[in-house]
């Protein structure tokens, strides 16, 4: 007979957004390097692109904490990329590809949920995984 | 062939300069050996920032995976970071290699733990790697002399073209197939 455990995990990630607008005006290229083509077509058909794109680069740190990688000491680190924001309907939800992807299998990562927030010049998302494991 | 035209000591000033401008903080305040996590506040975006300056600064590519991922990519899925999230013998074996000085680095603790360890010395040495990669002739005029106005930036004493670098992924993949065939450090790889 077995049992499966579960088990939470929790990242929250907090941007400035200013900071953020900054870097991306002087690094054009950057937002294909971060963001997926979802990723962008839902961000510039918005009026103001650059708090949402914000709040996707604040969802992606946030999963890496969730799973338990931290943050990224280098530059434009390709597991950015594939953590992916998409939209359902109005809420956002999590997509992993790649790396992300096979790492939180490798932890047994079931379900996971993604809230996006901003307000003036700050952006935030919260990121929650449900690990089961059987015993 | 070493690359004499752009020194250490230039090189940590650079490195410096990049944190300063980015964190906003005194350049002079700034240890070679403190944390840029811990002990100077920085955040991810903030490495988006310091690695592109320094990127435009010497004309060359850093790495942008860490060493964990790219031993993962080169050696197998679960070679460096266990399923509970903590690093092999083999990972911390090979983190030390890279980060000499960072004795927190042991097999057994969090993945999550590792990128504290970057410091200014440790970006500046990773710069200082890929610019010793100065090919001995210009690839495009054959001209065997290098020439730099500032002393960050290489160019052909010939033609003038810029010098072209191995980017620092490339780099570091090398490395860890050198690593292994000289140490075995992964066992099952
Ligand atoms: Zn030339």
């Amino acid at each position: 007979m077995s049992t499966t455990h579960t088990r939470l995990r929790h990242g929250i990630d907090l941007v400035y957004v200013p900071k953020f607008a900054d870097l991306l005006a002087r690094q054009p290229e950057l937002t294909a390097r971060l963001f997926t083509d979802a990723e962008r077509a839902y961000c510039d058909r918005l009026p103001n692109p650059v708090p949402h794109y914000a709040a996707r680069f604040a969802a992606k740190e946030a999963a890496l904490k969730a799973l338990g990688l931290g943050i990224s000491p280098t530059g434009v680190d390709p597991k950015l990329k594939d953590i992916e924001v998409v939209r359902r309907g109005t809420a956002p939800h999590l997509t992993l590809h790649g790396k992300p992807a096979e790492h939180a299998q490798r932890l047994g990562v079931a379900d996971s949920t993604v809230s996006l927030t901003h307000d003036g010049d700050h952006a935030l998302a919260s990121v929650i995984m449900v690990t089961k494991e059987a015993s | 062939m070493a690359n004499s035209l752009v020194t250490r000591e230039r090189i940590d000033q650079e490195v410096r300069a990049a944190l300063a401008t980015t964190l906003r903080i005194d350049a002079n305040g700034i240890g070679m050996e403190q944390s840029i996590i811990n002990d100077l506040g920085a955040t991810s975006i903030d490495f988006l920032d310091i690695n592109f300056r320094l990127e435009q600064v010497f004309g060359i590519r850093l790495a942008s995976q860490l060493l964990l991922d790219h031993v993962e990519e080169e050696l197998g899925e679960g070679t460096a970071i266990d399923r509970d999230n903590k690093i092999t013998a083999g990972a911390a074996a090979l983190l030390r290699e890279q980060f000499p000085e960072a004795e927190s680095i042991k097999a057994g603790i969090y993945a999550d733990e590792v990128p504290a360890v970057v410091t200014p010395g440790s970006i500046a040495t990773a710069v200082e790697k890929i610019i010793a990669h100065l090919p001995d002739a210009c690839p495009a005029c054959s001209a065997a002399s290098w020439k730099s106005d500032d002393s960050t930036k290489v160019a052909c004493g010939g033609c003038g073209k810029d010098a072209e670098y191995p980017d620092g992924d490339e780099l570091t993949k090398r490395w860890i197939h050198d690593m292994q065939r000289e140490k075995q450090l992964f066992a099952n790889a």
